[in-house]
C-alpha cells in the first residue's frame, strides 16, 4: 500500500481524471439549468393564450345554446300562464290569487272590453324570453350584457343572436404579463378587459320548438264565439263545445263577482324539460251571465 | 501491489469509481431539480387544443337531446361513452357534475386531457362539469 501511494504518476493522473470529470458535470448542470429556464416562459406562450381563448368562446357557445333551450320552453309556459302577455303588461289588469282562485289570472275582458286585440303574442314572447335567457346567462361564469338578443321565431323553430359581441380576453401566462405591459394597457383602453387581445364572439342559437303561438289567436277566436254564446245558452254549455282535440277548456268563477277564470289546455305542445300541461289563463268579467 | 502495473490499475479502478459516482450523481440531481420543460410546454399545448375537442363532445346529439343534456340525467353513461368512443382514443375517462363523479371507465393514470367548464340547469343553477380523459 505504501508503495501505491508513493506512485505519484500514477496518483496524479487519476486525480487529474476525476477533477475533470466533476469539473464537466458541473459546467453541464449550469448550462443545462440556464438554457430550460430561457425556453420555460415564452415558447408557445401567446399561441397557448389564444388556442385558451377559443376554448373559452365554444364553453360560452355550449352555454348559451343550453340556456336557450331551457328559456324557450319557460317562456312558453310563462308566456300561457301569463294569458299572452308580458307580465307587467296586461292592459286591463288581473285578477287572483283570490278564494279558489290559486293563480294571478290575466283579464281578456273585462266591463265589455276586449283587453287582447291591441297585444301582439309575438312581441310579449320576445320580452318573456329575453328575461328568462337573462335569468340564465347573468348567473353565468361569462361577461354577457342584458337583454342582448334579438329572436326569430317560427312554426318550429326559435332562434336568436346576441346584438353585441362578449369580448374574451386572450391571456398570456402571468410570469409574461410585464413584457406585454404596454399592449394590455391599449386593450384595455379600448376593449375594457385585459389581455393582449380580444377574442369578439357573437352567440347565437336555434331551438326546436313549437311554441304554438298562433294558438292565441285560435283561442281568442273561441272567446268571441263564446261571448255570443253566452247571451242565450249557459256558461257550461258554450265551454263544453269549445273543446277540441287541440283545446280542452276549464273555468272557475271568483267568488261573488261576475269574474271567471280560465284555463285552455294546449294538447298539442310538447316540453321535454317538464311533463306537465301548459295552459293558457284568463279571466273573462261577465256580468249577468247563466252558469248552468 | 508488487509492481507499478499492480498501482497503475488499482488507480485507475478507483479513479472510474470516483467517476461513475460521479455521474451517477449527476443525473440523479438533473432528474429531481431540472423541469421538464420541452414535456411540460408539449402537454400545455396539446391540453388547450383537446380541450375545445372536448368540448366538442357535449354537442353531439342523442335521441332528441345532445350529450351536454348528461348534466340533468337525461342521457346515460353508456350513451355518453358511445359517442367518447367515436371521438377520441382513451384508455380511460372520468366524468365529474359538481365535483361528483358521475360517469367513469378505467384508472386515470399520465397523458390526461381536462376540459372543465359550466353549463344551465333548468332551475336557473349552475352545473361544473369537468371531463378528463387518459390516452
Amino acid at each position: 500500500m505504501m508503495s501505491l501511494l508513493k506512485n505519484r504518476k500514477g496518483m496524479d493522473y487519476s486525480a487529474f481524471l476525476v477533477i475533470v470529470v466533476f469539473i464537466v458535470c458541473i459546467y453541464l448542470f449550469v448550462q443545462l439549468s440556464s438554457k430550460i429556464n430561457v425556453f420555460a416562459l415564452s415558447v408557445g406562450d401567446q399561441e397557448l393564450a389564444l388556442m385558451n381563448a377559443y376554448g373559452e368562446g365554444d364553453k360560452l357557445l355550449l352555454f348559451v345554446d343550453q340556456s336557450a333551450k331551457y328559456a324557450v320552453f319557460d317562456s312558453v309556459r310563462e308566456l300561457a300562464s301569463n294569458g299572452g302577455f308580458a307580465p307587467g303588461s296586461e292592459p286591463c289588469g288581473s285578477v287572483g290569487p283570490v278564494g279558489v282562485v290559486v293563480s294571478k289570472h290575466s283579464f281578456w275582458v273585462k266591463e265589455g272590453k276586449k283587453c287582447y286585440s291591441d297585444v301582439n303574442v309575438y312581441d310579449s314572447f320576445d320580452s318573456v324570453l329575453s328575461g328568462n335567457l337573462n335569468s340564465f346567462l347573468l348567473n353565468s361564469p361569462f361577461s354577457v350584457f342584458k337583454n342582448n338578443f334579438e329572436f326569430v321565431v317560427d312554426d318550429s323553430k326559435v332562434m336568436g343572436i346576441a346584438v353585441k359581441p362578449v369580448l374574451i380576453p386572450v391571456l398570456v401566462s402571468p410570469e409574461n404579463r410585464l413584457s406585454f405591459s404596454s399592449i394590455l394597457v391599449r386593450v384595455a383602453d379600448e376593449f375594457g378587459v385585459a389581455g393582449t387581445g380580444v377574442y369578439a364572439v357573437r352567440p347565437s342559437f336555434s331551438v326546436d320548438a313549437q311554441t304554438l303561438l298562433d294558438n292565441y289567436e285560435l283561442v281568442q277566436d273561441q272567446v268571441d264565439v263564446l261571448l255570443d254564446c253566452v247571451k242565450t245558452g249557459s256558461l257550461d254549455a258554450c265551454v263544453k263545445s269549445s273543446n277540441s282535440d287541440d283545446f280542452k277548456w276549464a273555468y272557475q268563477q271568483v267568488t261573488g263577482s261576475s269574474v271567471f277564470v280560465f284555463a285552455v289546455r294546449l294538447n298539442k305542445f310538447v316540453d321535454p324539460f317538464s311533463k306537465d300541461p301548459v295552459y293558457i289563463k284568463f279571466a273573462l268579467h261577465l256580468p249577468g251571465v247563466r252558469v248552468q | 501491489m508488487r509492481n507499478n502495473g499492480d498501482m497503475w490499475a488499482l488507480n485507475s479502478v478507483i479513479a472510474v469509481g470516483l467517476i461513475a459516482i460521479f455521474l451517477i450523481g449527476f443525473f440523479m440531481v438533473a432528474s429531481l431539480v431540472l423541469p421538464k420543460d420541452v414535456g411540460k410546454i408539449k402537454a400545455s399545448v396539446a391540453d388547450a387544443d383537446s380541450g375545445s375537442q372536448l368540448i366538442s363532445l357535449f354537442r353531439v346529439p342523442v335521441r332528441n337531446m345532445v350529450v351536454a343534456d348528461i348534466v340533468r340525467g337525461s342521457v346515460s353513461c353508456s350513451e355518453f361513452e358511445n359517442v367518447l368512443d367515436k371521438v377520441h382514443t382513451y384508455s380511460a375517462y372520468s366524468l365529474k357534475i359538481n365535483g361528483k363523479t358521475s360517469c367513469s371507465k378505467g384508472l386515470i393514470k399520465d397523458n390526461v386531457l381536462k376540459v372543465d367548464f359550466a353549463l344551465p340547469l333548468y332551475d336557473d343553477r349552475i352545473a361544473d362539469v369537468s371531463l378528463e380523459v387518459s390516452k
